[in-house]
Order: C-alpha cells, then structure tokens, then sequence
C-alpha cells in the first residue's frame, strides 16, 4: 500500500514537471502553430538564473520570478529577431530554432565552462504524509508547478488578453483585418512561453546538476507531452503530461527509464495513428 | 543520367588521386567526411526531395553501424559483404519508421519531432542495453574492411571508403535524374495534385524513406569500419544537428549540395576546432540560423541562380499516343470492362457531407446516365466544390454511395478514382510549379499506372493522349514546353491544368470554374474546345462555373445546387426559367 502511495506521488512528481516544461512548447505551438526546438534551452538558462541567485546569496525564492523575468526578455528578442521574420512557416522555424539551440547551448556554456553546477535544496528533508516519506521540496514543486500552470492557461483562455490570443489562434488573417495586433500576441505568447520555461528551469535546478547541455534532456518529454496531448489545444498539455507521466512511471516501476521513455513514444506514434487524417491534411 | 554517371566516376578517381597524394591523414579525412556526405544526401534525398522533414537520419544509420559492427567483429571477413547487408539494414528501419509514421499524413513539424525523439531515445537505449551495445563507451575495435580472410590495411581502406560512399552518392544522383525524381518533387510541391493524378503519394513517400534509409545504413557501416568504433552518441543531437545543417548550407533538392555542404563544413571544422573550438560551435549555430532565414534554399541553389543558370532537369519527351489504345490511357481507354457502357457514368446517392453543424450537402442525388456535357452552379457555398470532390475522392462524405462507371467507391481514395478514370482540375490551378510545362503533363500521364520502381525504370519519352497535346497546341503552351510551370500566366495555368487531366486516364472530366482568369474569348474558345472534346471522343464532363455566357455555349444540361440541395435540373432554358432558381439567383427567400 505504502508503496503504492510512494509511485502515486513519484508519478504527481513527474507529471508536474512535465507539465511545467511542457507548457511553453505547449503554448507557442498551439497560438503560434511553431515548434520551438530551443525550448530545452530555456529551461537550462532558467536555472543558470537560479545558479546565479544562488550563487550572489539570495534566496532559491527569489531565482523563480526573476527567471521568469529573465527568460520572457530573452523570448522576447529572439521572436522580434527571429521568429518574426518565419513564423509563418513552420519547417523553417524548427530549422531555425534547431541552429538557436546551438547557439544558446554555447554561448551558457562559454559563461559558465561546461562545469557541473548545483543549488542547494531550500527546503531539505522529507515530510510524513499518507503513510509514508517523501522529499518537502517535491511537494513544494508540485504545488508551484500546478500553480503555474494552471494560473498561465486560465489567463489563456479566460481573459481578454486570451481571448485576443485565442482569436488569433482561429484564423489570423481575419483577426489581423479585424483590427487585432497579431504582432503583439506572437511577441506575448513567445515570451511567457520562455518564462514558464525558466520557472520549470528555477523551479527544478535543486533537483539535478546544471550543465550547458541539461536542456536536452527535457526535450523528448516535452515533445512526447506536446504530441500526445494533441496539437492546437492548451488544455492538452495537462492531458499529455498526465498520460505520459502515469505511462512512465508505471513502466519505470516495472523496468527502466528508458523503456519507460520507449513506451510514450509508442503512445505518441499510437496517438498518430488514431488521429483522424484532417482533410487539408493533403493540401500543401 | 550519364552525366551523374560521369560526375560519380570523375569524384571517384579524383579521391584515388587525392588520397595518393596526401595520403595519411588528409586521405582519414577526406573518406570520413565522405561518409558524412553520403549520410547528408540521404537526408537530402528523403527531405530535399520527397519532401520528408526526417530528424532522425541517424535512426538508420546508426542501427546499421552497430549492427555492422557486431558482425564483423564476429566474423571480419563477412564485414565486405555485411555493407550490403546494412543498406538492407538501414531500409528496414526507415521502412518500419515510415509506416509507423507516414501513413497518417502528420504535418512536416510532427515527422520532425517524432524523428528526433525516437534518435535521443535510441542514444539512451544504446546506453543502457550495455550487453549489447557496450553501453556509454559504445563498441571499439572494429576491424577493417575485408572478405575472404583478407583484411584491408589503414590506407587501403580509406581509399575503398571514398569510393564506395562516392558510387552511393552517384547511385541515388543518378535515381534523381529518372522520372521518379520529378514525381517526388512533384508529392513534395503538391501532394493533393498528385494524388489527383493517381498517384500513391503516401506509398511513394514510404519508399522514399526507405531508399534513403538504404543509403543511410549504407553510411553507417562504412563509417564503422573508417573509424573502428562506435558509440551512442552516433544517435544524439549533436550529430542530428550537423547531419542537417550539411544538407541545409549545401541546398536542399540537389546532390552536390549536400556534398558540397558535408566536406566544407567537415573541412573547416576540423581545421578551425583545434584553434578556436568553443567559438566554432556557436559560430556553426549562427550559421545555422543566418541560413535558415537568409538564404534558404542553400549554397548551390542560390549560386546557380546568382549565375543566371537554374539547375537543369531532365526534360521529357512528349509524343503523341499513336492510338488511343496505346496511351497509358486517355479517354475513349474505358472499354475494358464489357459492363462499363451499360453503367451510369457516375451516382451519388443521398449524399451528406457537414462540417459541425454547417451542412454541405444535404442528401444530394445526382447521376449521369450517359456521357453528357454537364454545368453545375448555384451560389456560394451551395456545396459544388464539396460534391466535385467528393466525385473525385478528395473528400469523403458522411452518409451516401457514389458509385463511379458501376463500380462502388465509396470511401475510395482520390488516387483509386483517378486510376477508374476520373480526372480532376481544382479550382485554383495545381500545378507542379517547380517543374517544367512537358514535365507536368509527362507526370499526369504516368500516375495511373505508378510504382515506385517503374518511375525509376521507365523512359523520359512519354506517349501523351492526343486531346491532351491538341489543348497544348492550340493555347500555345507546346511552344513553352521547357518553360517552369509555376511562372505560366493564371489562364495558361488553368490551360495546363486542363491538359494535366486528359493526359491520365481521363473517363469522367470534372472542371472546377475552368474559365477563372480567362478573357472573354479565352473562355469561348475554352467552351468551344470543350464541346469538341466531348463530341469527338464522347467523354462525359462535369463543369462547376459561374459564367452564364459559358454555360450557354457548352452545356447540355444543367444542375443547380443551393443550400447542399439539387433544386432544379434541365436544359440551360429550362432551369432559367424555373421559378426557385430565379428566387435563388434574385435573392429572394421562397
């Protein structure tokens, strides 16, 4: 029983990180239609923020708004730089965002060396509850993680601001005609992508080294999530983390992380199958 | 076809020379990065070509590579003919990943993700399945290349490597310059044209993976045996990476580009990373996105049109079907079937077809009984289109039959009512544009009788039913035959267009607004033109048009469509004056 209770919470865990690393692909996929492939890097810079909170004394707290500052700046100059001038195709911008990662990768990694770096646990120890003991600062994580996200797609779908962004979403040309700022809602929906990547990044910088190349370690996951969840949808990326996280840990119980990663790409691939082909589908 | 030939031999004894000149190192060099080119043009072949954005190149060649690897580390002399077994390697993988992934038509950002997830779960497995694969340190100590008991000594076979990679290289140049070349451009430019036309655009697709897989594993055992060992990092990002930007800088869509793209970039990597290793990296990111967003299409595309000379293509030659029995088809070919006369040209029977709550068409029922001339208008949104396509199979519908010549084909596929004889023009042009006028029409002429490896066998000389070259002639288009189909006018398009569906197997010619774009006496002469089709070769046409000047001078019969309904059905006289065609066409409810 106890054991049981341990991997529901390992899955909570797991989903909740997913969830959080997910959104912002989640997002500028479903409101820009573009898959950005440097999304991992995000995440990894969010918790060099948090790397370097620590590291000038402050407290770990901190790191998770300002990372999110950080990050919405840094989003917000690659899409008035870059994904501006191609967004409108979406080959050329996982093209692009593929050289960008590479980029980002080496320019943290000429600041900071390719050294291991860590945060200390803020919040060391384990809690009792439900029978049984599991680390606070999980459960602190899958508190903000729920937060977060949650508060991030309300915002999305219940505000004006979302349903401008919503309206872009349905047909961009008409809301353009409409006297709606296209621009301006690219511009947001890019950089709060990016900042929910560097509280993902802040947020899970205790939990493991960081490095220039732990963004990719969050890509496949991401990606499964994104794929799984549906495209086009926001409310997905919690339906994709869920059915992934659950399909991971329950594989991880019985074998290994690997097949458990093997065993959401089937889903994916099987979620492909199952999707009805789109008419336009056949359309160039 | 001979020049690749010639190019492919010419490379080959160039790297022989220039392996004995430098030899050594230069010589290590030139063979691994050779390998890489290879590796490039096979991702050049799947994604320049056929359109396939495939992140995951590294799937077939790094499963090829190890597998390579393992055999000859258990029996060395098998390592010369295993290179053949890893091409079938590599096939296999990109066969099964094709089906496990084309067949839904997922958009390019899909095939791209999934592609590049399954090459990072692969380096993970790779990792941990260490009895098999030796885990993070990979598997080391390959031998050479050899057979029979004789391995090849360093220098040999860096020079056997160069020439294999570059006789790979020239096998899928020389595949490019065959018909199938232009039909992968043609799915990759166009898919829904060419499935009009009666092409399997998904099984061709397929193919194309798999060939390229072919070449890819093909790769992966020569880089095995050039660099004696190999680890999971064969599948990883960084690799993923540099595999596309080669194809990316060189230009996609051609061979040398890729070439080109591999060894500059291999070159100058391994001069400048000694030197300036960090910079370098993030100077090929930079790169990377400086390509993407300036310079698209590549190195050598942008060059030869600097130059003036855009990439010259083989052209077909269109010659006149000397019967209609000889044509691949065309119409009049219909008499095979005994039962063929003696069934309705087409029937849809109750026919529905919404999108959410907005019905298209309501129980539509619409038949020609014999090869008739046949106008169908109505205002917008009357559902024409929809039931223009749902005759051709471009869209299903949700309740009814439609029963082409008597044969059922419900559900059908577009290709399966191209290939019974239905032909198709849309109502904005669907052309090919990067080809050429006589490769458009050579492209319809082939598609309904198309397999994979009959487009790679069949000759360029294409027998072309005649009313498909009479409509070249008298529009002029037969002078303009070389000219890139794309920068036609928007009335010879639809000219082309028209001559693009009598050129297949055309029984039952469906027209989508064929006179848009046309002067006034274009589109007499387009009614005249029409008239003489259908009179001489007693091909039944459906028109969709809007032009009533048109309809009078072609029509035998008309059909009026309004809110998903057929509402009336005659002669042109007739349907004019029927009282709810009038309120319809004059705005008033009834």
């Amino acid at each position: 029983m106890d054991a049981l209770t341990l991997e529901l919470l390992n899955g909570l865990s797991l989903f909740a990180t997913l969830a959080i690393v997910a959104l912002g692909l989640g997002i500028v996929f479903g409101l820009m239609g573009i898959i950005n492939l440097a999304h991992g890097e995000f995440v990894m810079i969010g918790a060099y923020v948090a790397y370097v909170t620590h590291a000038n004394g402050l407290s770990h707290w901190l790191s998770l708004p300002l990372a999110a500052v950080v990050l919405f700046v840094l989003g917000a100059c690659i899409e008035v730089g870059l994904i501006r001038r191609i967004h409108r195709r979406p080959e050329v911008t996982i093209l692009a965002t593929f050289g960008l990662s590479i980029c980002l990768r080496q320019a943290v990694e000429l600041i900071f060396t390719k050294d291991f770096r860590g945060v200390p646990n803020p919040v060391p120890g384990a809690t009792r509850a439900l029978g049984v003991l599991f680390p606070t600062y999980r459960y602190v994580l899958i508190g903000i993680a729920v937060v977060v996200v949650v508060v991030t797609l309300l915002a999305f779908t219940r505000s004006r601001f979302g349903l401008t962004v919503r309206a872009i979403v349905a047909d961009r040309d008409l809301a353009d005609a409409c006297g709606v700022r296209t621009g301006i809602a690219n511009f947001c929906a890019f950089g709060i992508g990016a900042a929910t990547a560097g509280i993902a990044g802040a947020l899970v910088a205790p939990l493991g080294a960081i490095e220039p190349q732990a963004g990719l370690a969050y890509l496949p996951g991401a990606f499964l999530v994104v794929i799984v969840g549906g495209f086009n949808r926001l409310w997905g990326v919690i339906a994709g983390a869920l059915v992934v996280a659950a399909v991971q840990t329950g594989v991880i119980h019985f074998y290994d992380a690997v097949w458990a990663q093997i065993a959401s790409l089937a889903l994916a691939v099987l979620m492909l199958q199952l999707r009805r082909v789109p008419v336009e589908a056949a359309n160039p | 076809m001979r020049r690749a030939l010639a190019t492919g031999a010419a490379c080959a004894l160039a790297a022989v020379v220039f392996s004995g000149a430098f030899g050594g190192y230069r010589s290590g060099q030139l063979s691994l990065f050779l390998v890489f080119a290879a590796l490039a043009v096979s991702l050049d072949f799947v994604w320049g070509y056929s359109g396939i954005l495939s992140l995951g190149q590294l799937l077939p060649f790094g499963i090829a590579a190890y597998t390579s690897a393992k055999v000859a580390t258990a029996a060395p002399s098998l390592s010369l003919p295993m290179l053949v077994g890893s091409a079938a390697v590599g096939a296999g993988v990109a066969a099964a990943l094709g089906v496990a992934i084309l067949r839904r038509r997922p958009s390019a950002v899909v095939v791209g993700l999934l592609t590049l997830v399954l090459s990072l779960t692969l380096e993970q497995l790779a990792e941990q399945w260490r009895d098999v694969t030796g885990g993070f340190n990979g598997l080391t100590g390959v031998p050479r290349l050899g057979a029979l008991g004789i391995e090849l000594s360093d220098a040999a076979q860096d020079v056997a490597v160069s020439v294999l990679a570059i006789v790979a290289i020239t096998v899928v140049g020389t595949l490019v310059t065959r018909p199938i070349g232009a039909v992968l451009i043609g799915i990759r430019s166009n898919e829904r044209r060419m499935e009009a036309l009666g092409y399997k655009t998904v099984q061709i697709k397929i193919w194309a993976f798999t060939v390229g897989g072919a070449l890819a594993g093909f790769a992966g055992a020569l880089y095995v045996h050039r660099t004696s060992f190999v680890s999971p990092q064969i599948f990883g990002f960084s690799l993923a990476t540099s595999v596309v930007l080669w194809t990316l800088v060189g230009g996609r869509g051609t061979i040398v580009g890729p070439v080109i793209g591999a060894m500059a970039i291999n070159f100058a990597s391994a001069t400048l990373a000694d030197v300036w290793l960090q910079y370098w990296t993030l100077a090929t990111g930079l790169i990377f996105v400086a390509v993407v967003v300036v310079m698209p299409h590549g190195l050598v595309p942008s060059a030869q049109r600097l130059a003036g000379r855009p990439a010259r293509r083989q052209q077909p030659n269109l010659r006149p079907a000397a019967t209609d029995a000889d044509a691949p088809s065309g119409p009049g070919a219909g008499a095979e079937a005994p039962s063929a006369d003696a069934a309705a040209v087409f029937e849809a029977r109750d026919v529905h077809k919404s999108f959410g709550f907005f019905r298209l068409l309501d129980g539509v029922t619409l038949t020609m009984e014999d090869a008739e001339l046949r106008c169908l208008i109505g205002p917008n949104g009357a559902g024409k289109s929809t039931l223009l396509d749902i005759l051709s199979g471009q869209q299903g519908c949700q309740s009814g039959r439609v029963l082409v010549f008597g044969a059922e084909h419900t559900g059908r596929h577009a290709w399966e009512f191209a290939r019974h004889g239905v032909s198709r023009k849309f109502q904005s042009p669907q052309l090919i544009d990067d080809l050429s006028v006589a490769a458009n029409v050579a492209i319809a002429a082939w598609g309904t009788r198309s397999s994979p490896w009959a487009l790679v066998r069949r000759s360029w000389s294409t027998a072309v039913p005649r009313p498909a070259l009479e409509v070249l002639e008298r529009t002029q288009l037969s002078e303009r035959l070389d000219m890139r189909a794309g920068d036609l006018s928007h009335g010879d398009k639809q000219w082309l267009e028209i001559a693009m569906a009598l050129a297949g197997r055309c029984r039952l010619l469906l027209l989508d607004e064929p006179t848009a774009g046309m002067t006034v006496a274009e589109s007499l002469e387009a009614a005249a033109l029409l008239r003489e089709l259908h009179r001489s070769h007693r091909l039944p046409i459906v028109i969709v048009e809007h032009d009533m000047a048109f309809i009078r001078a072609v029509a035998d019969r008309v059909t009026v469509l309004a809110r998903g309904e057929v509402i009336a059905d005659g002669t042109v006289a007739e349907v004019e004056s029927d009282p709810d065609v009038q309120a319809i066409y004059a705005g008033v409810d009834s």
